[in-house]
């Protein structure tokens, strides 16, 4: 039994890496469209709220996979995520929702 | 052992929910890859009111938000459940981020005044159009 839980973890986790790198594909290669992305609308400039909000999302993101990856050592549990942090990425977004309002779409 | 003996009973479903929970995730993934799920507008927002079909929209910013806190989140998930062989609990601090992430996906949605589309419902078959029958009536008394 122990041989076969083993055997179907490591297909789950290969199935989830499977999705994860699909998605990522088609995000490099283009069917997944990102363009606008920064925009309020097509063919606007770029706007420094939403540049803050991608900084901020992949930044956070990646510091806290990185964060929760070193918690292994120390028990396997979930970091904590500091409320300043919290605070900062409430702030960004809420940055990205006024703009969303007050910005005039063309 | 007997195939009545609990043991047997629990791995044979064991065995059995795993291939069809893994067959599922597969026939997505194939799904997927071969588009017959079409991951296109996966970071679109919602096209606007009255805008030409033929347009493709812009990528949402809260919607790509939403999908890299999904797979750090999920897959932090799943290395430490593995390596410690138990569920474990999610602190309220991480329930935060997604609750903002999805809070401004919602908010965005609805500034944007678009509300997510029902499936559009099948036309009612109209009876072909003809000369009217005349309403015979009896005549009564």
């Amino acid at each position: 039994m122990a041989g076969f839980s083993f055997a179907a973890t490591i297909a789950l986790v290969a199935m989830l890496s499977a999705f994860a790198f699909v998605t990522l594909l088609k995000m490099l290669d283009g069917s997944i469209s990102m363009s606008g992305m920064l925009a309020t609308g097509k063919d606007q400039p770029n706007d420094p709220e939403r540049v803050l909000m991608l900084i901020g999302t992949i930044a956070g993101a990646f510091a806290y996979f990185s964060y929760g990856l070193k918690s292994i050592a120390t028990g396997g549990t979930f970091p904590p995520v500091p409320q300043e942090a919290v605070m900062a990425l409430g702030g960004s977004n809420f940055l990205y929702i006024f703009g969303k309002i007050f910005r005039p779409r063309k | 052992m007997s195939i009545f003996d609990p043991q047997f009973i629990s791995r044979l479903v064991a065995i059995v929910v795993s291939i069809i929970v893994l067959a599922l995730a597969f026939a997505v993934i194939r799904a997927i890859w071969k588009n017959d799920i079409n991951l296109n507008h996966l970071l679109s927002e919602s096209p606007q009111a009255g805008a030409p079909p033929d347009e493709v929209p812009k990528a949402s910013l809260s919607r790509f938000q939403m999908l890299v806190f999904t797979f750090v989140v999920a897959g932090l998930y799943l290395v430490l459940s593995l390596e410690t062989g138990t569920l474990i609990d999610i602190p309220e601090g991480t329930l935060a981020l997604i609750g903002i992430s999805s809070g401004t996906y919602v908010l965005g949605k609805v500034i944007s005044g678009q509300k997510p589309t029902p499936p559009a419902a099948p036309a009612q078959p109209q009876p072909p159009a003809g000369p009217e029958k005349p309403r015979t009536t009896r005549a009564t008394g």
